[in-house]
């Protein structure tokens, strides 16, 4: 479902390895963990962490209820679009990321 | 008293490198998505983003070598466009003294310079927050 309503909608627009390690997803956990309603949207190289196997706290985030949110036209762009990814993953287009963003009720952080 | 500030529903400061990702375009998908719904946005253009709409990056950017004949706007048309597409929901900020500091004096005249004691009154006249970029 690519929706929301409340709580946090998380953009992550990173893959790399950060010198802290990958503390705005750990920060994503932490929240799903305390029982927030949270959408983590992956966009530009942040798609690639939707592959199978590629981000532990990715599916540590599910794990814990998350929602995963990524963006189609970031993954035709790296040639990523018929590529497999974690079945809790819901590939959407803008629209929604606007919506969320609109909603008054919905907390936005870019990363 | 100063320029009075349009509300919006959405505040969007954009700063950094604008070309060291693929940033810019992610903003300005989201921007246009949000319009397309009847939001109503403003941005602020803080460091290196104020270049986005210099006079100076021309109407079109330079020509593809795989595309030759395909005319790709500047990222200062496209804001020109969405701006003209969208008059009464979309207003353009650029921080006066990151422009002064970089040398950027020829924004396309639609944007609106502000000095950065005027960004309180700018996000104050804004529903949410949303900063993109440097972080």
């Amino acid at each position: 479902m690519t929706t929301v309503r409340e709580g946090f909608l998380l953009i992550e627009s990173q893959a790399a390895a950060l010198p802290d390690g990958p503390g705005f997803r750990r920060d994503a956990v932490t929240q799903a963990r305390l029982g927030h309603p949270v959408v983590l949207f992956l966009i530009q190289d942040a798609v690639t962490l939707a592959v199978p196997g590629r981000s532990p706290e990715l599916e540590a985030f599910i794990g814990a209820g998350g929602r995963v949110w990524v963006d189609d036209f970031s993954l035709a762009q790296r040639g990523l679009e018929n590529t497999g990814l974690l079945p809790a993953a819901h590939r959407t287009d803008m629209g929604a990321v606007a919506e969320a963003v609109l909603d008054p009720a919905v907390k936005v952080v870019w990363h | 008293m100063g320029r009075p500030v349009p509300h919006t529903d959405v505040m969007v400061i954009l700063m950094g490198a604008p070309h060291e990702s693929d940033q810019t375009t992610s903003v300005l998908r989201l921007l246009q998505a949000m319009l397309e719904r009847g939001g109503r946005v403003q941005v602020w253009t803080c460091g290196y983003a104020t270049h986005l709409t210099r006079q100076a990056l021309g109407a079109a950017k330079q020509r593809n070598i795989a595309s030759w004949t395909t005319s790709y706007p500047s990222t200062a048309t496209l804001v020109q466009d969405l701006l003209a597409a969208f008059p009464d929901q979309l207003y353009w900020y650029g921080c006066q003294f990151c422009s002064d500091d970089r040398g950027v004096h020829d924004h396309v005249p639609e944007v609106i310079l502000r000095r950065p004691s005027s960004f309180a009154a700018n996000s104050a006249a804004t529903g949410k927050t949303l900063m993109v970029g440097v972080i």
